[in-house]
């Protein structure tokens, strides 16, 4: 192992192997930050380009992508509410709101910190587990699995505020929303009214687009304000600010760190993706926080949260990818193409026979994701103009570039025509009072949920037993109904509290 | 009651019960999720629908298990804002109207300079200015640099994908 990483250090330094992990980390933050592009689209556009080239010099370009999409993702989340990839969904919730009360240097800087620093815990995590990584992997079978999307689910119940009916009718919504194409069990197809579009499914791009950045040029209309920031918030955010941003993420380190542990599990299961991620981490936030009050206004600890997760993720994904050669999320698909293309086998051989791989994927995602976080600091004050800039600018140049990033996916035009059909939908949503957070939410976890529950019955011969019989999903589904009891009982006893105090300072003052 | 909302949560409820309807049409293994899903969903939507003409049972359900924030508020807002958000949204319809018939590079300079043009009364020169600058970026970064084809519109032979 050791000899692994110094032979990996070794080539960092050789035939300008850094410059490679500089192209890519640029590379991949101009991807991140433009909407409906992301990390698979970079590494496919970049595949043929490599064929030429070494493998190692290869796998440094191709890692110091990776590390630097979400990251770049972040930025058009938090200026202007659209995420730049779906795994940067969850940092809208309060990233934007901070810009819009004029803290967006704070946000970037929170931001870049926690993906730099969660990408560095994520790896190490992979380092540590990497002699158990089979033993680990092997534990989360459909049940566990399913029980993971229930505990991300239960944040529906969570983040339903106001009306909680309206929350729970919006997160049904998703989830059925999330059924529509052909099933991933039965291969039938359904709610698809005979189109080939629809036979796929609702794709998530075209989705999130729609409900956060279509939606959001709809309401930026309708409210008349001049800018993304309200100006009389009486602060206006600067460059100090950004170091705010950065410290308080050393404030937080306790949700730091329970992200990044999120992040790295959620990785580690193949198929899940960094949405999920995203979201669980960040409603398990919202639900042990002692400012829960804060979360959707501009939550500090929801943006760590969110983004922690969102970069530990990679190390996560990294432990299937080459332990077994099962891709832990759709980059590490491409990844693992490249692999290929390059004459590796991925699988316990590479462990073996090319330990050094290993080592350089770890070197160039942890180089690349530090990179970007320093650009994005250094970058941040300026970046923070952008929320300043009046909305007749802002309205028409978001909206050209949510067309072309939308359509460029997947070359479909009707990708943008589900994109503004969604965009009028989740203005519609908002203003009625339904909530968009929650439909998202269900639409993520909706499909993956109904896959590992029908898993899940098949490997226990249609016995609904099986998810208490295995030992980590008993534990998984006790952890989650704790976490679902845990705030009604904090309500009830600090409901408690409030009159037993005024009792006491009553009796006090006679 | 604002009879919007209820207009609103009228079209919701009728979505879901559709939904549900049509769960019928398939086989026991794929309806069974979207079955448990839709049922919710039709009792979800049946007592918001009950909410919306009654104040009294729409305060008993305001559940504040957080107090989180709602940044998604919305107010209703004046004259001008209706007028700017009818503009906006046909203006959004339009640049996709205009986008499948002739394409992105034909819909983006039109849309962009008729947006500033009659959105804000901007000078022709600055309208101008910024679509060409806008467009630049476009296609150099989509087109030149990532090698992206854009949408060429139906009517010059685009592909319907």
């Amino acid at each position: 192992m050791i000899e692994g990483m110094q032979a990996a250090f070794l080539l960092l330094f050789q035939h300008g192997n850094i410059i490679w992990i500089l192209l890519g980390t640029f590379f991949g933050l101009i991807y991140g930050v433009l909407p409906g592009l992301g990390g698979v689209a970079a590494l496919t556009l970049l595949l043929p380009f490599t064929f030429g080239m070494g493998t190692n010099s290869a796998i440094f370009l191709f890692a110091g992508v990776m590390g630097a999409v979400p990251f770049g993702g972040s930025i058009s989340a938090i200026l202007i509410n659209t995420p730049g990839t779906p795994t940067n969904a969850a940092t809208c919730l309060d990233g934007y709101p901070m810009t819009q009360r004029g803290e967006a240097g704070k946000a970037l800087g929170i931001s870049a910190t926690s993906s730099a620093l969660g990408a560095v815990v994520g790896i190490i995590i992979l380092i540590i587990l990497m002699p158990v990584l089979r033993f680990i992997v092997l534990l989360f079978g459909p049940p566990e699995f399913l029980m993971l999307i229930l505990f991300g689910l239960a944040s529906i119940i969570v983040a339903s505020k106001g009306n909680m009916v309206k929350g729970l009718l919006s997160g049904a919504i998703g989830i059925m929303l999330s059924f529509v194409g052909a099933s991933l069990i039965t291969g039938m197809p359904r709610y698809a009214f005979e189109t080939n579009y629809l036979w796929d499914g609702i794709k998530i791009i075209p989705l999130m687009i729609g409900l956060f950045a279509i939606s959001e040029i709809l309401t930026l209309a309708s409210k008349g304000s001049e800018s993304i920031v309200d100006l009389n918030v009486g602060k206006i955010s600067t460059g100090s600010q950004v170091f705010k941003g950065v410290a308080a993420v050393f404030e937080n380190l306790g949700v730091f760190f329970r992200g990044s542990a999120i992040g790295t599990l959620i990785g580690l299961i193949p198929g899940v993706g960094g949405a999920a991620a995203n979201f669980i981490s960040y409603s398990t936030a919202l639900q042990v926080s002692k400012n829960p009050q804060e979360f959707g206004k501009g939550s500090v600890e929801g943006v760590i949260a969110a983004e922690s997760a969102n970069n530990a993720k990679d190390g996560g994904a990294l432990i299937p990818t080459v332990a077994f050669g099962i891709p832990g999320s759709a980059e590490m698909a491409v990844l693992l193409g490249a692999f290929i293309l390059h004459g590796l086998v991925p699988g316990p051989a590479l462990l073996k026979d090319h330990v050094e791989i290993v080592w350089i994927i770890i070197i160039a995602l942890v180089l690349s994701n530090l990179l970007a976080a320093v650009i994005g600091l250094f970058f941040a004050r300026y970046l923070c103009k952008i929320a300043l800039t009046p909305v007749y600018y802002i309205i028409p140049v978001v909206a050209v570039l949510c067309y072309v990033g939308v359509f460029v996916m997947h070359r479909s035009i009707f990708d943008v025509v589900v994109a503004v059909i969604f965009g009028f939908v989740g203005f519609g949503l908002r203003r009625h009072g339904y909530s968009v957070i929650t439909l998202t939410i269900g639409f993520i976890l909706g499909r993956l949920a109904e896959v590992s529950f029908h898993q899940s019955l098949m490997m226990g011969y249609n016995n609904y037993l099986i998810f208490f019989q295995r030992p980590l999903s008993l534990a998984l589904f006790c952890f989650f109904v704790i976490i679902l009891i845990f705030p009604i009982v904090r309500k009830f006893v600090s409901s408690n509290k409030v009159p037993a105090q005024k009792e006491i300072r009553q009796s006090g003052s006679e | 009651m604002k009879r919007k909302s209820i207009y609103f949560s009228a079209a919701v409820f009728i979505l879901v019960v559709l939904y549900w309807l049509k769960t019928f049409s398939y086989g026991p293994k794929s309806r069974l999720v979207p079955l448990i899903i839709s049922s919710a969903g039709i009792f979800f939507s049946a007592v918001t629908l009950l909410t919306e003409f009654s104040p009294k049972i729409a305060s008993r359900l305001e559940m504040h298990l957080f107090k989180t924030g709602d940044s998604f508020s919305n107010e209703p807002g004046n004259k001008e804002s209706s007028r700017n958000l009818l503009f906006v949204a046909v203006w959004l319809l339009g640049f996709l109207g205009l986008t499948f018939v002739f394409g992105y590079f034909a819909s983006i300079p039109v849309a962009l300079l008729f947006f500033l043009r009659y959105f804000k009364k901007q000078s022709l020169i600055t309208c101008i200015l910024t679509t060409s600058v806008v467009f630049v970026f476009i296609y150099a970064m989509f087109t030149m640099l990532m090698g992206y084809p854009l949408f060429e519109g139906v009517f010059f032979g685009g592909i319907l994908m």
